[in-house]
């Protein structure tokens, strides 16, 4: 078994059980951040799991579907946005909400009909697809419009989920309480950060360190959000959310 | 919609404080910790920085001034 198909398994446990963990955690409380936590978490392992299908059993348009839309597209920003649903509880937040759902929308929609128009017999499965996918997919200038929508959701993902960590773990330094939450943060913005700069790198036309960086932002990214979720003391109120 | 208060292993980034109560035992920094008064703010800015220049060669790419293949 190479890298190319390794890689993605793992990232794919590490976000199946992430995410149960997350979801498991909305359906207790039911609070919004936790939904869209899991939802964008959900995400992340399609398209993990999309690049192992790859690699494992060779073409398939659906998966492709589903590693595009979700893998490279949709899931920075559903993250990112639980953050800031967590850290800001103002009505704007829910005039973005709306936008990011209509806004995932009309991606699912611009990709379904650049589906027809994939070329697959530039397909090859000893490559990750992260490589390739432009061989596959027609160019922006050629109707592939929602290549155009992926940096706009990467680059709110990565405001919002790396820079809400940053913001909520320098609080807690500066207040000098929560240590695991101040170390939580930090790694959970390291690892968006991994993800990011792997992304970019692909979009760069280095795709060959995607699935590592992958594998990297997962494990990070959980063990932030175990070492932060640890219980704390009964001294620790629920504090109310930051007025911004 | 009111924020519900309930227990703090929901929050992840709510960091304010009861007024008038100082936390101690495992919840609290220490005062003398060279890994949170140095190390953890260094990495801080540092993730800063590099989230800032990310999001810089992100929107390089978006606007055509960074080539890409």
């Amino acid at each position: 078994m190479s890298a190319t198909s390794v890689l993605p398994f793992m990232s794919t446990l590490v976000m199946l059980v992430f995410t149960v963990s997350v979801l498991q955690r909305y359906r207790a409380r039911r609070r919004q951040h936790f939904l869209f936590w899991g939802t964008g978490l959900a995400m992340f392992g399609v398209g993990s799991f999309a690049e192992a299908y790859f690699a494992v059993a060779g073409w398939s348009a659906p998966i492709f579907f589903g590693w595009y839309l979700f893998g490279a597209a949709l899931n920075a920003a559903w993250l990112g946005h639980g953050t800031l649903l967590l850290l800001v509880r103002k009505r704007w937040v829910s005039i973005l909400t709306v936008l990011l759902v209509v806004g995932s929308a009309v991606a699912a929609v611009l990709m379904l009909r650049v589906m027809p128009r994939l070329d697959a017999s530039q397909f090859d499965p000893a490559i990750p697809i992260s490589e390739q996918y432009r061989e596959i997919m027609p160019p922006i200038s050629d109707g592939a419009a929602v290549r155009l929508s992926t940096p706009f959701f990467n680059i709110y993902g990565l405001i919002t989920l790396v820079g809400g960590a940053l913001w909520s773990g320098w609080l807690f330094l500066r207040k000098r309480v929560l240590p695991n939450r101040v170390i939580g943060n930090v790694l959970i913005a390291a690892g968006g950060l991994a993800i990011a700069f792997a992304s970019t790198l692909t979009r760069l036309g280095y795709g060959q360190y995607l699935y590592l960086g992958e594998l990297v932002a997962a494990t990070l990214m959980y063990a932030g959000f175990v070492t932060a979720s640890a219980p704390a003391t009964e001294l620790e109120a629920a504090p109310a959310a930051l007025p911004v | 919609m009111t924020p519900r208060r309930g227990a703090a292993e929901d929050a992840i980034g709510e960091p304010e404080r009861r007024a008038g109560r100082e936390p101690e035992g495992p919840s609290r920094i220490p005062a003398r910790s060279v890994w949170f008064s140095k190390v953890i703010p260094a990495v801080l800015i540092g993730l800063g920085i590099l989230m800032v220049l990310l999001i810089a060669l992100a929107a390089g790419i978006l606007i055509g001034i960074v080539p890409y293949r």
